[in-house]
């Protein structure tokens, strides 16, 4: 009888640790899928106008250097990064280092999560590896001759040296802005090598048609915080336009997703 | 004999010419200004719906108007987009053309968004159709907004 009682016992403890393990890792999935969002890791990773497979990769990303042809990130073992560890992936996100030591373009921008915290990279992992894993192979970018691993490891160099490194305060408004959404990337003027020009932050990029969104006049200096909700909730202009292409993807799949409280932190953040 | 055969050609000539003059009888540039400025008219409809939903303004009477309006234009943007209209001062994205059906069920997806918009404001309950509205925005101006227009060089 005690003997049975013990291991009752047992089995109930042992299911409610299960059930704890899995409700954590359903936690992380969770967490994890809002960080994607707010990153928008899918659009890059997505190759959308052609209908193909959610982070199976092979979106054709037009630069001034070239064209970048995005990587499955599915859990695929052969094709996708299905045999990655813990520690690969937030080499790759931290560092632009891939596990067998060679450096990314910083097409990805790894430059700005690089800020990210471990804890958050994790959880993205987790909900990467809770997707449909697609078997896809990857298409070689078509680059200008002048770019080789050899020339993008100086760039990463002179880019430390020589650039300012992309802000962070430790606010949520600027973990959102600077850090997960990458607004730097596209509205942070760059200069002849294609480095950030940090000390011209958030002051739009011709080249992208990235307006200036810096808090002076010509920037969102005029804007309440109704028009600037607006924008990133619905993707709605104060002149009645809706905003089109790039910035329609970045508000469809990332700040409309926001929560209530980090679309405040964030337009707190832009406007001071 | 030679006479026929000119006419015969010429005949066939004609037929061609006019096959053709479809297309281009009509300026591009006319046609893309044209399709801005219909597009800026639905802006103007829909910024004024706003406004009125907002009680900035003390026109509640012009709303049926307004919502007339812009269901005609949305209903015949379609017809905005024809071939030939894709090269010049247009914010169009090639998608338009290269991927027809996608865009038609993008012009779809806009005249259902606006008609659950229409759903709710008939109800009457001003901050469900404020709310309302601003999904229909989303799903519709935004939504082929995102996929099939470009931002200015
Ligand atoms: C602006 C576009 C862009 C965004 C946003 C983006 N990536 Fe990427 N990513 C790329 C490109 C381009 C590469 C390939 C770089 C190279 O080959 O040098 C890449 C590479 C990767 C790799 C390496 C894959 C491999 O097979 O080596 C991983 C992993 C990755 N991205 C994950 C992510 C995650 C997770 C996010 C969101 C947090 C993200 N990316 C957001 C463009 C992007
Ligand atoms: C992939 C490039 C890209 C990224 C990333 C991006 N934007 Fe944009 N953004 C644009 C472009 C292009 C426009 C112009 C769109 C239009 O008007 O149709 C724009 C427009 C805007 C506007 C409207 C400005 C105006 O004057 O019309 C604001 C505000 C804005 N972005 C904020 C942000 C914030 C905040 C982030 C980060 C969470 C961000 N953007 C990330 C490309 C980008
Ligand atoms: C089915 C697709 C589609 C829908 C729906 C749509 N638009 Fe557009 N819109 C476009 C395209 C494409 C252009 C670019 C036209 C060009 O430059 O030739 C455009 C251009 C515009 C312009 C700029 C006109 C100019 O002067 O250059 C405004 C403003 C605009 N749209 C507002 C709206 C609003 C507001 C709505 C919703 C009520 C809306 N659009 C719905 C596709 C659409």
């Amino acid at each position: 009888m005690f003997f049975r009682i013990v291991l009752m016992l047992y089995a109930l403890i042992s299911m409610a640790a299960s059930a704890d393990e899995s409700e954590v890792d359903r936690a992380a999935i969770e967490q994890g899928r809002y960080l994607f969002d707010a990153a928008n890791c899918y659009a890059c990773h997505t190759d959308v106008d052609n209908d193909g497979a959610p982070l199976a990769g092979g979106r054709a990303l037009e630069s001034d250097f070239g064209i970048f042809f995005s990587p499955n990130i599915t859990p695929d073992k052969d094709t996708g990064i299905g045999n990655w560890s813990d520690e690969d992936f937030i080499r790759a996100l931290i560092l632009g280092i891939a596990p067998d030591g060679h450096h990314y373009y910083p097409s990805f921008p790894y430059l700005s999560y690089q800020n990210m915290n471990r804890e958050d990279i994790l959880a993205i992992k987790a909900y990467l590896f809770s997707q449909p894993a697609v078997s896809q192979k990857n298409k070689p970018h078509q680059l200008a001759w002048y770019l080789s691993g050899f020339t993008l490891r100086i760039w990463k160099l002179l880019n430390d040296l020589a650039a300012m490194p992309v802000t962070y305060d430790g606010s949520r408004g600027s973990y959102l802005v600077d850090v997960l959404g990458h607004c730097n990337e596209c509205h942070t003027p760059r200069n002849m090598l294609g480095m950030l020009k940090m000390q011209n932050r958030l002051e739009g990029n011709k080249a992208l048609s990235a307006p200036d969104i810096s808090t002076s006049k010509n920037g969102i200096g005029g804007w309440d915080k109704q028009e600037l909700a607006d924008l990133f909730r619905y993707g709605e202009l104060p002149d009645g336009d809706y905003v089109a292409d790039h910035m329609g993807e970045v508000v469809d799949n990332s700040t409309s997703k926001w929560a209530d409280y980090d679309l405040q932190a964030v337009i707190e953040y832009l406007q001071r | 004999m030679k006479n026929i055969i000119s006419l015969f050609i010429g005949l066939s000539l004609t037929t061609a010419v006019n096959l053709h003059a479809q297309a281009e009888e009509y300026e591009p540039e006319d046609l893309i200004e044209y399709r801005q400025e219909v597009m800026g008219a639905i802006k103007g409809h829909n910024k004024a719906v706003k406004a009125i939903l907002e009680g900035k303004v003390p026109y509640d009477g012009h709303l049926d108007m307004h919502m007339a309006s812009l269901e005609a234009l949305l209903g015949r943007a379609g017809e905005l987009f024809p071939e030939g209209s894709d090269f010049g001062e247009t914010n169009a994205k090639d998608a338009v053309w290269d991927n027809p059906d996608k865009f038609k069920q993008s012009v779809e997806k806009a005249q259902n968004a606006f008609a659950s918009f229409q759903s709710v404001l008939a109800k009457g309950d001003n901050s469900a159709s404020l709310d309302a509205y601003k999904k229909f925005g989303k799903a519709s101006c935004g939504d082929c907004h995102k996929s099939f227009k470009k931002k200015d060089d």
